[in-house]
């Protein structure tokens, strides 16, 4: 069964079209790229995806493993697996990233209908998750993304995600703002986190980020809508070609 | 008669009525305090909303019900209520007083060092009146307002304390005044003499275990003496209906240091006030305080911070959680009088709205007449950021749950500065919106 079902998607943010139709079908284990210029509506695909509620929905339908995707609020499709690693990371003086981390495992966990993990198990598991983003344990008792650098933010979302264990992860340029050694950290963080059963959705307006993490299907969206889909030699074309080629061939 | 006259009245009498019942009466001296603070609050009577520092709190509700002051020591408390809200884990010096009376059976401080007088007020009035006499209003100008002249007049009980030169005592001491009774009204009156190169934490407790209405007006008086270092907390968790007048008045000597840190949870109608003299150079305090209000509670703050002399430090730090229809004040006073050079002022309040009918007023003011110093000032007023929301959601953390967490963290900021951490984890748990 598909994981995710988007078909003929229109979004409009303060009456302004965004999103013109968007269909896409994403499967089980597989990672897609969407690429495109600024203002394309990679963004805007992304967070309605996680539901963000500033956005209206005018038309087309979203199904998440068979299920109406729009029924859900943000926290169920997060319950339900739903993972966003954000383009900017929120601050968030006064909670520590242990009791935020704590409270995200628990939150999901518990719409899962799982039990709670106690304080010490909590740690083990996050103890594991931290090596995987080269994180130090101290890391933990800072308040989430307060005063961290480009790198480190990036590196906490994927920690996030290593811990929420998501079936659907959606990574909103995941590379931007960082350097070489951090982008390599951060794919490898992920490449770990592929599986069999999860999908990814890496939106990026750069190649070099599908030089780490190599997708299997390329799709390019101008407009708000999807102009051109290929596999991971659609994003090399479009590199020594520019997005101008697509626009015009369009 | 309208209700302002009938009420001013009420109370006259009841001193009137009273007085050969005071603590102390015998004492020339004293009576002479009451009457003088009486006979300012027949001329003042209460404040109205033409005070400039009552502009945005009425008092009328206060003055729509005659409280009965206490005759009699009535109280059923059992030890399993009181419980707890005793520090027990962080081995306080406790004194308990409940309805008006001091409560031996339920206070804890046969553990005190040597050099340190911890009693209620009455029982000091009695024995060694001598002690308290130069101390007891010296830091209370009972002009101040209508309430401090009242609770001049009628004062019945409190604590005494009295630290030596040179002595610190480590353990917290804890004040903690219980209301059970409906329709009284208490007039607690604290007086805290820290001497010379000492130190001394202390908690000052209001709880109010009544649901119906009573008024709790209480004074607190501490003189700082050179190079005394000193902690108050006080954490008002007064019943729903009741009302709370506290006044908080400090002296400070050279190099001395005062931190306080205001916490007010409960009352339907509280007003607050910090006032400090710096009375001398190098002397410096902090003023921490977070208010917490819901329904229709009015919770009002006022802190004056008075610099006398030169190299003078103060800071203040208040911040103000508001839901449903509740309303604050605050209004934040620094003055720095004419030679008190390299002072050295900040204050800032900031405010979480939490609701559309939620309302603040708040006034940082900064009144300089002095060179060479440094001030800064400022106030906000927000409401939960949409973007964190979003952001905790998006991790499967419910609304409620993820709002609570940003209030948290809000107010953590002000909770963090208590220095023990036992008392950090009980303001956690007072802290609901």
């Amino acid at each position: 069964m598909s994981i995710l079902v988007i078909e003929n998607l229109h979004v409009e943010v303060d009456g302004k079209k965004i999103l013109n139709g968007i269909s896409l079908t994403v499967n089980a284990g597989e990672v897609h790229a969407i690429m495109g210029p600024n203002g394309s509506g990679k963004s805007t695909l992304a967070n309605v995806l996680a539901g963000r509620e500033d956005y209206q929905i005018t038309s087309g339908k979203i199904f998440y493993q068979g299920n109406d995707l729009l029924d859900l609020s943000t926290e169920q499709r997060a319950q339900a697996g739903i993972f966003l690693a954000f383009q900017y990371p929120v601050e968030i003086p006064g909670v520590s990233n242990v009791n935020f981390l704590k409270a995200a495992v628990n939150a999901v966990r518990k719409g899962q209908g799982k039990p709670s993990l106690d304080a010490i198990d909590f740690l083990t598991f996050v103890r594991e998750q931290l090596k995987l983003v080269h994180m130090d344990e101290d890391f933990l008792y800072r308040a989430v993304n307060e005063g961290f650098s480009g790198g480190e933010k990036k590196r906490n979302e994927i920690l996030q995600m290593a811990v929420l264990e998501p079936k659907l992860a959606i990574l909103d340029e995941t590379d931007s703002g960082l350097d070489i050694d951090a982008l390599k950290t951060v794919s490898e963080g992920v490449n770990a986190l592929r599986h069999p059963e999860r999908a990814m959705i890496v939106v990026t307006h750069y190649q070099r980020l599908l030089d780490h993490i190599v997708p299997d299907f390329v799709h390019v969206l101008s407009d708000g809508k999807i102009v051109h889909s290929g596999d991971k030699k659609l994003a090399l074309e479009l590199e020594t070609k520019g997005y101008g080629w697509l626009e015009e061939a369009n | 008669m309208n209700e302002v006259n009938i009420a001013k009245d009420y109370y006259i009498q009841a001193y009137e009525q009273t007085q050969s019942k005071l603590p102390g009466f015998s004492l020339p001296w004293l009576k002479s305090k009451r009457d003088e603070a009486m006979q300012f609050f027949s001329e003042k009577g209460f404040p109205t909303r033409h005070d400039e520092d009552w502009k945005y709190t009425n008092v009328t509700p206060l003055m729509e019900q005659q409280f009965i002051l206490p005759s009699k020591q009535a109280h059923r408390l059992s030890a399993e209520r009181l419980k707890p809200y005793l520090l027990s884990e962080m081995n306080a010096h406790i004194l308990v007083f409940v309805d008006g009376y001091f409560s031996p059976e339920f206070s804890q401080c046969n553990k005190l060092p040597s050099g340190v007088t911890l009693k209620n007020l009455s029982a000091e009035l009695l024995e060694n009146p001598k002690n308290i006499q130069s101390y007891l209003s010296s830091a209370l100008n009972s002009k101040e307002h209508a309430f401090n002249a009242l609770n001049t007049a009628l004062m019945t009980e409190g604590a005494w304390i009295h630290i030596d030169k040179h002595v610190v005592v480590e353990n917290p001491i804890q004040l903690l005044f219980i209301s059970t009774q409906e329709d009284a009204i208490h007039h607690y009156r604290n007086c805290i003499v820290v001497e010379e190169n000492t130190s001394v934490n202390l908690i000052e407790q209001y709880v109010g275990l009544q649901e119906a209405p009573y008024f709790n007006n209480s004074v607190t008086e501490i003189i700082a003496k050179p190079n005394a270092q000193i902690e108050h907390v006080k954490i008002q968790q007064e019943g729903a209906t009741s009302f709370h007048v506290g006044t908080l008045q400090v002296h400070q000597y050279q190099h001395s240091s005062v931190n306080t840190h205001s916490f007010s949870f409960g009352g339907s109608l509280v007003r607050s006030d910090t006032n400090i003299s710096l009375k001398d150079e190098y002397s410096e305090c902090t003023l921490n305080g977070l208010y917490v209000a819901s329904n229709h509670q009015h919770i009002d703050h006022h802190t004056r911070v008075e610099h006398i002399k030169p190299h003078g430090t103060s800071r203040e730090y208040y911040k103000g959680i508001l839901n449903d229809s509740a309303k604050a004040v605050f209004n934040g006073k620094v003055l720095v009088n004419p030679g008190a050079e390299k002072t050295q002022a900040e204050q800032s309040n900031k405010n979480l709205l939490l609701s559309r009918q939620a309302e603040i007023n708040t006034k940082p003011q900064l009144e300089i007449f002095a060179d060479d110093v440094k001030c800064a000032h400022g106030a906000t007023v927000g409401q939960l950021d949409e973007k964190s929301l979003f952001y905790l959601r998006s991790r499967g953390i419910e609304k409620e749950a993820a709002k609570q967490l940003l209030v948290h963290a809000f107010a953590s900021e002000i909770i963090n500065r208590v220095k023990w951490i036992p008392l950090r984890e009980r303001l956690e748990l007072y802290l609901a919106y």
